[in-house]
Formats: C-alpha cells, structure tokens, sequence
C-alpha cells in the first residue's frame, strides 16, 4: 500500500511514484472490476478513472489516508454506476432483440458456469467475492471499503461461496 | 478472525481465483498518461493571490478603522452616546443597540446627575 510519502511524491508530479502505486494495485483493482463488468473496455475505464482520481486528489492537495482503501472505494462506485448503465443499455437491447442471450466470457465450461452463478448473486454478495478474491483483500479491508463490519464482510463472502457451490451442482438449465 | 472455510468452499475460491482476470497491457501506459495531463497544485500562483487578497483586506479595515476613530474626548470623557454616525457605523459592524444607549444615571451618584 502506498505511504503518505508516495503519496506526496504523486502530489509533486512524481511519474514513477504513480507508475508504482499503478504497478502495486492495478492488477487486484483491474480483476475487481473486470469480475463484476461483463465489457473489458468499461473495466479498464474505470480503473483509469479511479487512478486519475487519486492523482487529482494529490493534487489538489486533499490528503487520502490509505491509498488502496480510496482506490477500491472510489472503484466499487465506479463500477456500480457503469454496471447499472449497462443494465439499463442491456434492458434496451433485450427490447429490440429479446432472443439474444448475454454474452459470459471465460475459458471453457466450468469457469462460464462460475461466471454464471456469480452473475446470479445479489450485488453485496458479488462485491464481497470480487474483492476477496480479485482484490485479494482482508475482511477488515473489505469491511472498510464497504463500510461495513469484518464479521458481516466474513458471513456475506461465506453465503456467497455457499450459493455459488448449490448454483454450480445444479444440473444446468 | 473468521472461521477456516470447508474443504468444498476452498476448492470454489481456487476455482475463482484461477479465473482471474489479467491486466491488460495497454492500460498502464494510458493511466500514466492520464495522471501525467493532471494539473500540478500551484502552490506560488495561489501563495501570491493569498498574499494580494490579505494586504486587500487589510487595507480595507485600515480605512474602515479611521473613518470610524471616535476622538476620545467625544466618546469616552464625557460619558455619552457617540456621534449618530459612528453609532450607525457600530450598529453595522454588530456592536449591540444597548451598548450605544447613553449611560443610565444611578440615582444615588450625583457624578451622572451633575451634568
């Protein structure tokens, strides 16, 4: 996680101490993202926007505790609004072209399942398995990131996985 | 600190760690790109308007302060009101309509009824 010595250097124009930040966090931040957006291009837009962010913030001189927190906070909000445009587009298209199914990305069967099975969800419960998972967070990060306890953050992750196994030993529809 | 998840959920959360998604190359270069097209603080531009606003001020309550010095002599000795003027201009500043009243005479000091 970055220090508040990065985090001055980031405020300074300091382009390695961004590439840094970038270099600790993107992959965890991107994978988040990309869990719970089906298009590649809006993840990484949003995990653009979020760095962008920091940065300005930096800048401005509007100190941030704890970079990583910011980030994944600042990116759940992102992601939750680019997901509910893209259910409004997908409710659109789905009026045009009713017959069309939605398109889940994985590499064969069993991950399409999963992906599948996550999608079916409630969002609280996604979130908490994006950013355990795919964020590679404590509960008490997660906890934090969605304002929430550690043991709620902890029981939310457990029913997902429990749905999630029930979902995938059902035979498929 | 949370409970060991079971066997069965174990192998679930290596099943969805396996299907992480990878970074993609061409996003590290545009978000350096971004960040770098952010702004710099400007810390002297802001210093020198700070400064410029402050003098501003205080030279505006400089003249606001001389043109409403009250002469001792009228406002203090002898105990009175001030000048209609200077009490508008008090009563503008906030000063409490009472204390411009003119002093109650205490009955039993003949100091304010000798007047």
């Amino acid at each position: 996680m970055a220090d508040a010595q990065d985090l001055e250097a980031i405020a300074a124009g300091d382009a390695a101490a961004v590439a840094a930040l970038y270099g600790a966090l993107a992959p965890r931040l991107f994978a988040f993202a990309r869990r719970l957006l089906p298009v590649q291009a809006d993840a990484e837009e949003c995990v653009q926007e979020v760095f962008v962010s920091l940065v300005e913030r930096s800048r401005r001189g509007e100190p941030v505790q704890d970079a990583g927190a910011y980030l994944f906070a600042s990116l759940r909000h992102a992601v939750g609004a680019r997901a509910r445009r893209g259910e409004r587009l997908a409710a659109l298209h789905a009026r045009a072209a009713p017959a069309e199914e939605p398109r889940i990305e994985g590499p064969g069967p069993e991950a399409r399942a999963l992906a599948r099975a996550l999608q079916a969800l409630p969002q609280e419960q996604r979130e908490v398995v994006a950013l355990k998972v795919d964020g590679e967070l404590t509960f008490a990060e997660i906890g934090v990131v969605l304002g929430v306890g550690l043991n709620t953050a902890a029981s939310r992750y457990r029913y997902a996985l429990e749905k999630l196994r029930k979902a995938l030993e059902e035979p498929a529809p | 600190m949370s409970a060991p998840l079971p066997p069965e959920l174990a192998a679930l959360e290596r099943a969805l760690e396996a299907t992480r998604a990878p970074l993609p190359a061409g996003l590290r270069a545009r978000v350096l790109a971004a960040s770098a097209a952010v702004p710099l603080r400007p810390r002297a531009r802001s210093t020198a308007w700070f400064a410029a606003a402050a003098a501003i001020a205080a030279a505006a309550l400089l003249n606001l302060s001389n043109s409403l010095a009250l002469p001792s002599s009228e406002a203090g000795e002898a105990g009175g009101a001030p000048r209609a003027g200077c009490a508008r201009a008090l009563l503008w500043m906030g000063a409490p309509a009472a204390c411009l009243d003119p002093p109650v005479a205490n009955p039993g000091d003949d100091r304010w009824n000798s007047r």
